[in-house]
């Protein structure tokens, strides 16, 4: 095979590649004239190109299969076995609400008791205010005299 | 999404049942025919297709209804099928002996009820190039059977399939065009 052949080979493969586009019609519009041309003077890629119109024509000529009937009492049958009837009971809100969504609410709910706590005057956790000490007791009376 | 579809969707998940059978009515052949043709075995294509709309009603919550439902139940329906095949394939257990031919039978069940058929003959041979399509899909790789089916079965678009698979635009191309190609070879004498 000399370099021709080997070219023309190359040719053959390159518009092979393109083929599956070219009859989906979404090939760029330059390739899609490259493509048509070399089709025009080729018979083995019209060939191919007819292979590939009519395979895509016979998939898509497939029956539509139909479910048995009995298909929806299965998944259903078998929801209701695999969770004892439970499947279908009403969502409490706990199922409702993620799990972790809750446990941050309830901190910070926690953490907002603790800083009104903290910052009220009565119930407060604070340590109380130390009192000022008092003065020392030296028998004289409070109330000076007259 | 269509307004009935977000209802639908709110009802199942507050586990209501007829929300449920609503559902599975309204998608039962589109997952089956999806199934059958992935796996081409019916008795394998509606325990999938079971599969499937059970993984749908448990995981309804995480889907965020970014994308249409339908190519979300494909999505799932898709990575069951691909599952399957690789089950099957673990297990040896790809008889094609014992690939299902519907088509044989409803022929052979249309004649026996005496229903008309005006050219018997074509019929026959539709149903045979159908048993013999579907043999060929299903020797095809698992990633190049996906692309055949969803494009040239189920009409998808290439930006669907893209959707559906999480494959880039050329790949679903590449992949479709070794797809048909594969099919051309194997049914060239039929073609």
């Amino acid at each position: 095979m000399g370099p021709a052949d080997g070219d023309t080979q190359t040719i053959h493969e390159e518009i092979e590649a393109l083929l599956s586009e070219y009859v989906e019609g979404t090939l760029p519009v330059a390739d899609t004239e490259r493509v048509a041309a070399h089709l025009a003077g080729c018979a083995g890629c019209r060939s191919a190109e007819a292979d590939e119109r009519a395979i895509r024509a016979q998939l898509g000529s497939l029956r539509p299969q139909a479910a048995p009937a009995e298909l929806r009492e299965q998944v259903t049958d078998t929801i209701h076995r695999r969770s004892a009837g439970r499947f279908f009971a009403r969502r409490t809100l706990g199922d409702r609400v993620p799990l972790g969504l809750l446990l941050v609410v309830a901190l910070a709910m926690l953490l907002t008791i603790v800083a009104a706590l903290w910052a009220s005057a009565t119930g407060s956790l604070r340590d109380p205010p130390s009192r000022p000490e008092a003065p020392p007791a030296t028998g004289e009376p409070v109330v000076p005299a007259p | 999404m269509t307004l009935r579809e977000r209802l639908l969707l709110r009802r199942l998940r507050d586990r209501d049942e007829r929300a449920f059978r609503e559902l599975v009515d309204e998608h039962r052949d589109k997952v089956f025919n999806l199934t059958y043709r992935m796996l081409g075995n019916r008795a394998e294509a509606e325990d999938v297709a079971q599969e499937v709309f059970i993984s749908v009603f448990k995981t309804v919550d995480s889907f965020r209804e970014e994308s249409k439902f339908s190519t979300w139940l494909y999505r799932v329906t898709v990575n069951h099928c691909k599952n399957r095949i690789k089950y099957l394939a673990r297990r040896h257990d790809r008889d094609q002996d014992q690939l299902d031919d519907a088509v044989d039978k409803t022929v052979a069940a249309a004649i026996g009820t005496g229903i008309p058929m005006t050219r018997p003959d074509r019929q026959l041979e539709g149903a045979q190039m159908e048993k013999l399509l579907q043999e060929a899909i299903s020797q095809l790789d698992e990633e190049h059977r996906v692309v055949v089916v969803l494009r040239d079965i189920e009409d998808l678009s290439i930006e669907e399939i893209c959707e559906i698979t999480g494959l880039p635009d050329g790949t679903v191309k590449s992949r479709l065009h070794r797809a048909r190609l594969a099919l051309r070879k194997k049914l060239q004498r039929h073609l």
